[in-house]
C-alpha cells in the first residue's frame, strides 16, 4: 500500500511516517502542501492520503475536494489528521467527502482505528 | 484684509521683530509687537496658526481614536500574551513527556544490558565446557525467565519511544500558533505605518482603515485552538469528532 502524507511542518510527517511504518505501512512519501501533493497523486498511483487541513499554498479541504473532483482519484480513501476542530470545518470535510478525521494532538491507537475501519469500509 | 497686507514690508518687520523678542525671551516687546500685528487687522497668521492648530488636534484624535490601533492594543496584544503562554506551556509539556519517558527508558535498558552481561559470562562458560550439569540447568532456567523478561522490557521501552515521537507533534501545534502571532506583528506593523501617515497627511485617510473584522468565517483554518483566548465552536476531543461523524451517517 503506497501512502502519501501531507503535512507543512516536516515533523508532524515524521511523526505520522513513523507511526504508520509501525503498523505495517512502509511505502510512504511526503508533500508539504496540497499544490505539491495533488500532481503527485495524479502521477504516482497512490493508495491512501493523509493530510493535515492547515498549509500554505493549497489547504487540505481544498486538496480533497481536488481529489474527489479528479475521475483518477475520486475514491482514494482520505484521513484528515488536523488540529481544526471547530464543528463546522468537521461538517464541511465530511461533506468534501473526507474518509476519517482525527484531531492534533493524537495517539498512536487512534490513527490505528481511524485507518482499521477506513480499509474495513473500503474493502 | 487683502493678501498683499500680509506681504508689506511693515508686516515682514513685525513678524521679524517678533521673532527676535521671542528668542531674547522679551515678553514685554513680544507683546506690544503681537498687539501691533493684531491691531492692524491683519490677522490671517492667526488665521493659519489656528487652522494649523485644528489640523494637529484632528490628526491626535484619529490617533487616538483609531479602532484599529485601539483594536490592537486592547484585544490582539493580550491575545498574543495568551497565545505565547500557550506555546510555553505545550513546549513544556512536550519537554516533559519526552524526560519522563527517557528516564523509564534509560533503566530498563540498563537492567537488560545488565542482564545480557550475566547470561553472555554464563555462555562463554558453557561454550568452553566449563559447567557442570547442575549449573547448566540452573543457567537453562535464568535463561528462561530472562527471555520473558526482555521481551516486556523491550514493548515498555518501544512505548516509551512512541511517546517520544508523539510528543513531537509540538512543534507543528506551536508552529501554527506563532504563525498567528507573526500575522498579528505585521498587523502591528501595518497600523502603526497607517498611523504615521494620517498623523503626516492631516488624516487624508481617516476612515480609509476600517477595523478588521475580529470574527473567524466558518471552516477557514485558525490553527488549533488555544484556551482562554478562542471562543470557537469547537469539539473537545476525538471523541466528538467521533460522534459527530456518526450522526451524519459515517
Amino acid at each position: 500500500m503506497k501512502i502519501l502524507i501531507v503535512d507543512d511542518f516536516s515533523t508532524m510527517r515524521r511523526i505520522i511516517k513513523n507511526l504508520l511504518r509501525d503498523l505495517g505501512f512502509n511505502n510512504t512519501s511526503e508533500a508539504d502542501d496540497g499544490n505539491t501533493a495533488l500532481p503527485m497523486l495524479q502521477n504516482g498511483s497512490f493508495d491512501f492520503l493523509v493530510t493535515d487541513w492547515n498549509m500554505p499554498g493549497m489547504t487540505g479541504i481544498d486538496l480533497l475536494r481536488a481529489v474527489r473532483a479528479d475521475e483518477k482519484l475520486a475514491h482514494m480513501p482520505v484521513l484528515m489528521v488536523t488540529a481544526e476542530q471547530k464543528r463546522e470545518q468537521i461538517i464541511e470535510a465530511a461533506k468534501a467527502g473526507v474518509n476519517g478525521y482525527i484531531i492534533k494532538p493524537f495517539t498512536a491507537q487512534t490513527l490505528k482505528e481511524k485507518l482499521d475501519k477506513i480499509f474495513e469500509r473500503v474493502g | 484684509m487683502t493678501s498683499e497686507n500680509i506681504l508689506s514690508e511693515e508686516t515682514l518687520l513685525l513678524a521679524q521683530s517678533l521673532v527676535e523678542n521671542i528668542q531674547k525671551k522679551d515678553k514685554i516687546n513680544a507683546n506690544l509687537v503681537l498687539d501691533r500685528l493684531v491691531q492692524n487687522n491683519d490677522n490671517l497668521l492667526l488665521q493659519e496658526i489656528g487652522k494649523l492648530t485644528r489640523d494637529l488636534h484632528t490628526a491626535l484624535n484619529g490617533f487616538n481614536l483609531d479602532s484599529q490601533l485601539s483594536d490592537l492594543a486592547e484585544q490582539d496584544f493580550s491575545d498574543a500574551r495568551e497565545r505565547m503562554h500557550y506555546v510555553i506551556s505545550l513546549t513544556d509539556q512536550a519537554a516533559n513527556t519526552t524526560l519522563n519517558a527517557v528516564e523509564q527508558a534509560v533503566p530498563l535498558c540498563e537492567q537488560l544490558h545488565s542482564r545480557m552481561l550475566e547470561i553472555k559470562a554464563s555462555w562463554e562458560r558453557f561454550l568452553k565446557r566449563d559447567m557442570d550439569a547442575e549449573e547448566f540447568r540452573q543457567f537453562s532456567r535464568q535463561l528462561n525467565s530472562s527471555l520473558q523478561e526482555w521481551e516486556g522490557d523491550v514493548v515498555a521501552i518501544k512505548q516509551h519511544l512512541n511517546e517520544i515521537l508523539l510528543a513531537q507533534d509540538f512543534q507543528d501545534l506551536t508552529g501554527q500558533v506563532l504563525h498567528r502571532v507573526i500575522e498579528l506583528v505585521e498587523n502591528v506593523e501595518s497600523s502603526l505605518v497607517g498611523m504615521i501617515r494620517v498623523a503626516g497627511r492631516r488624516k487624508e485617510e481617516e476612515g480609509e482603515a476600517g477595523a478588521k473584522t475580529r470574527s473567524e468565517p466558518d471552516i477557514a483554518a485558525s490553527g488549533p485552538k488555544v484556551p482562554g483566548v478562542d471562543n470557537w465552536n469547537t469539539v473537545s476531543g476525538q471523541d466528538e469528532v467521533d460522534d459527530l461523524l456518526s450522526s451524519m451517517g459515517f
